[in-house]
């Protein structure tokens, strides 16, 4: 396909240049029109498309549920590690608690205790350390030890005295407690410049006596607010830190209620984000109903894939929350980045395709087309013309048909040029023949009639005229059939030749040979062609000149003037031969140049013409490039007109 | 005044007879023959005031027309005999050359074109012969 196609289509149209889209609309229907190829091409690729984008649209959502559900499936994962990690830090302080195996008895008093807690304060890591009576009463704080006497309402403490089992778990401690847990837990549980509760994980184990009573109940747990270092763990053994495009992949919080107290999220500036408050869709669900909630979320600053839980105290009331989220970013990307290979392999097989079917279509067509094009020529006459059989299907069958059929046109075409050839060699040769003995017949009778060979009677006169007129006929005859041998077998070539002069070369002799012929009819030639020179074959050219002054002899009226005349236009010349006598009928006049068209007896001889001189004439000045036609007034004159071009056609 | 000689060299005896007898009727001595070597023979041994000459040999072998009106121009004893060319071969041929001849062309005084008329002939003739 050649291309004019780079028109932009949708440009030409939203300019509203109504010539320019016409012309380009054209040239898209004509291109429409033209390709078979292109059209089959397209509705394949547009089928294809058709498949693709199902295809896509299914793999698409495949692959949605795919990430979805393995996202799912790490985030409950990740969870359970999460829960894991905070438990271990709860049963740490549990454990320690229980290796000591606290009695009261004769040896170990309450004062050994208070020492024994003392020296391993530092080791267990946690902020608060106390000791209660079996009433609740506190009697003594490790890290506040002046403050005491105090009856907190302490979910722990109470279920171990209660239960007289170990506790452990979490609890909310109101801010009026905190206070009595010393500056530095005030400290931990102030955000946002203001006292809130706080969040305590840890161990109530009650002691007992060498007789089983309960005596004391020893508290020791951490307050979560503030307290970094698990959710940094977390944060670090869930998703090892992983940094994805400067942000951290993983995060952990630890929400009081629905408050951020602990966390891994950081701010642009690299603070931790305490202090905000999650969603009121998750606090919703997670909170009120105590449904975990897995899903999108926006965290802070950007989207996040989450999951929270709700954190229980040992009553089974929800507190807060446990959260850990993964960037959505890296799937996303993951997703673009799968989604574009995807294209790109669609794409590949597309183009591959389309070269496939263009090539597999190419063949088609590329028959069909060149079936078509050598249909044309044999049309036009080209028969020498084959098809190259591309395929070996029934299209190929078509293409050697096609090519036996074209091979027997050519044959029987072949045989019929040379049957014509010989006739026309014959009849050139027959012609020219006849022209020896005419030559001789024609001097004798002439020789005769015209008293060189002594005088004649009357009869014999009218007799000797009678054999003249039949010769001259003859003669007429005998050239004309030459000429038409040498027109029918293609030999007519023109051999120009420059600054021909018309009047001298050409007209002169012809006036010399007819002269006689004129002065019998009493007729006057004049020649007004003088000094015109041209470029034309001048042999040719005579020939021209002798059938038309020849005819304005035999149809001129006796005494009648015939005149040659010429007129010089601005690309051609025109020459003119005139007689006067009856003319040319008008619905003759178009019917003159004709092969065999014989219109009007020749009123001295009462035969007809040959009617081939104005068909030599015609296909004369046709190969000088010009034309050639009659004028006439029926009954007055008649007037033939020809032109040859000032360059000779060239 | 003697009677002037013409020669007429042509292949086509019925026509030589014809202008034979044509010529001889109006007062020519007219010799002939039917083959160019003979006609050159004639025209260096006889000196004819004239020659009729066709062009076309189609019989015995020998130069054609053309041939034999240079070889008669270029020998010294024949070069001023005036050749008249008489012949129905221009047609056949499409032979290139200009209608009223000229010695550069053809070294003749002219072409006339078979089949000719006495006038025409006997015109000629006594335009070069005077």
């Amino acid at each position: 396909m050649e291309d004019t196609s780079n028109f932009n289509l949708d440009w030409c149209w939203k300019r509203g240049d109504k010539v320019l889209t016409k012309q380009v609309w054209n040239i898209y229907k004509y291109q429409m029109k033209q390709s078979l190829r292109s059209k089959y091409t397209i509705s394949i690729i547009v089928v294809f498309i058709f498949l693709i984008v199902a295809i896509t649209v299914t793999g698409l959502k495949t692959l949605n549920i795919f990430l979805f559900k393995q996202t799912r499936e790490r985030i409950r994962k990740n969870i359970n590690s999460a829960w894991l990690i905070l438990n271990q830090r709860k049963e740490y302080v549990e454990t320690i608690l229980k290796t000591f195996n606290f009695k009261i008895s004769g040896k170990t008093s309450i004062l050994n205790i208070k020492q024994r807690l003392i020296e391993i304060a530092p080791q267990m890591n946690v902020d608060i350390l106390n000791i209660y009576d079996r009433r609740g009463r506190v009697i003594f704080r490790v890290f506040n030890p002046f403050v005491l006497n105090d009856r907190p309402d302490d979910a722990l403490v109470k279920k171990a005295i209660n239960m007289e089992i170990p506790v452990s778990g979490f609890a909310l401690f109101p801010p009026s407690r905190l206070k009595k847990e010393g500056e530095r837990i005030v400290n931990k549980c102030t955000i946002n410049d203001k006292l809130i509760e706080g969040m305590f994980m840890g161990t109530a184990l009650p002691i007992f006596d060498t007789t089983g009573n309960l005596k004391y109940v020893i508290e020791a747990g951490i307050i979560l607010n503030k307290m970094y270092e698990i959710v940094d763990k977390i944060t670090e053994t869930v998703f090892v830190y992983k940094i994805y495009k400067g942000k951290r992949v993983g995060t952990a919080t630890i929400f009081l209620k629905d408050l951020r107290i602990s966390t891994s999220v950081l701010y642009k500036g690299g603070q931790r984000a305490i202090g905000t408050r999650v969603s009121r869709v998750v606090a919703h669900s997670v909170l009120t109903n105590g449904i975990p909630w897995t899903g999108r979320a926006w965290v802070v600053n950007d989207w996040y894939i989450t999951r929270y839980d709700p954190i229980k105290d040992v009553n089974g009331k929800i507190i807060g929350m446990l959260y850990i989220g993964e960037l959505e970013k890296p799937y996303k990307d993951l997703k673009i980045q799968t989604l574009s290979i995807y294209l790109v392999i669609i794409l590949i097989g597309l183009i591959a395709a389309f070269v496939i079917i263009y090539s597999i279509t190419g063949k088609i067509i590329g028959q069909v087309e060149e079936l078509s094009k050598a249909t044309k020529k044999l049309a036009q006459g080209d028969l020498s013309f084959r098809v190259k059989v591309r395929t070996q299907d029934e299209l190929g069958t078509l293409a050697q048909s096609f090519n036996k059929m074209a091979e027997e046109i050519e044959r029987d075409r072949n045989t019929i040029e040379r049957i014509n050839r010989n006739y026309l060699d014959m009849l050139g040769f027959v012609s020219h023949e006849l022209k020896n003995p005419l030559a001789s017949a024609i001097l004798n009778a002439y020789s005769l009639k015209d008293g060189y060979l002594g005088e004649l009677t009357t009869a014999q006169k009218k007799a000797i005229e009678s054999i003249v007129r039949s010769l001259d006929y003859f003669e007429d005859m005998i050239k004309n059939y030459l000429d038409l041998a040498r027109i029918e077998k293609g030999e007519l070539h023109v051999k120009l030749s420059e600054n021909v002069d018309v009047g001298k070369d050409v007209i002169q002799p012809v006036i010399e040979d007819l002269e006689r012929q004129a002065k019998n009819k009493n007729m006057i030639i004049e020649n007004r062609v003088k000094d015109v020179k041209i470029t034309c074959d001048p042999n040719l050219l005579r020939i021209v000149y002798d059938n038309l002054v020849s005819n304005a002899i035999k149809y001129g009226k006796e005494g009648g003037r015939i005149i040659l005349d010429y007129e010089i236009g601005e690309k051609e010349i025109k020459f003119s031969v005139y007689n006067e006598g009856k003319g040319i009928p008008p619905d003759r006049i178009n019917h003159l140049f004709k092969k065999f068209q014989r219109f009007d007896v020749e009123e001295s001889t009462g035969r007809k013409g040959t009617g081939l001189g104005l068909f030599i004439v015609k296909e004369i000045i046709e190969k000088h490039n010009g034309k050639v036609w009659a004028e006439s007034k029926y009954g007055e004159w008649a007037k033939f007109i020809f032109t040859i071009p000032k360059d000779g056609g060239e | 005044m003697s009677k002037k000689k013409i020669l007429v060299i042509d292949d086509d005896v019925q026509f030589v007879d014809t202008v034979k007898n044509l010529l001889e009727t109006v007062g020519y001595e007219v010799i002939y023959s039917y083959t160019s070597e003979e006609g050159y023979k004639k025209a260096t041994e006889e000196k004819p005031d004239l020659i009729l000459l066709d062009v076309m040999f189609a019989g015995p072998p020998g130069p054609d027309g053309f041939e034999l009106s240079r070889k008669l121009a270029g020998n010294p004893e024949t070069k001023d005999i005036p050749v008249i060319i008489i012949s129905g071969v221009r047609k056949f041929y499409n032979f290139e050359f200009s209608f009223e001849p000229d010695e550069y062309w053809l070294p003749v005084k002219a072409f006339i074109e078979k089949p000719v008329k006495p006038d025409k002939l006997l015109g000629k003739i006594k335009e070069i012969l005077g």
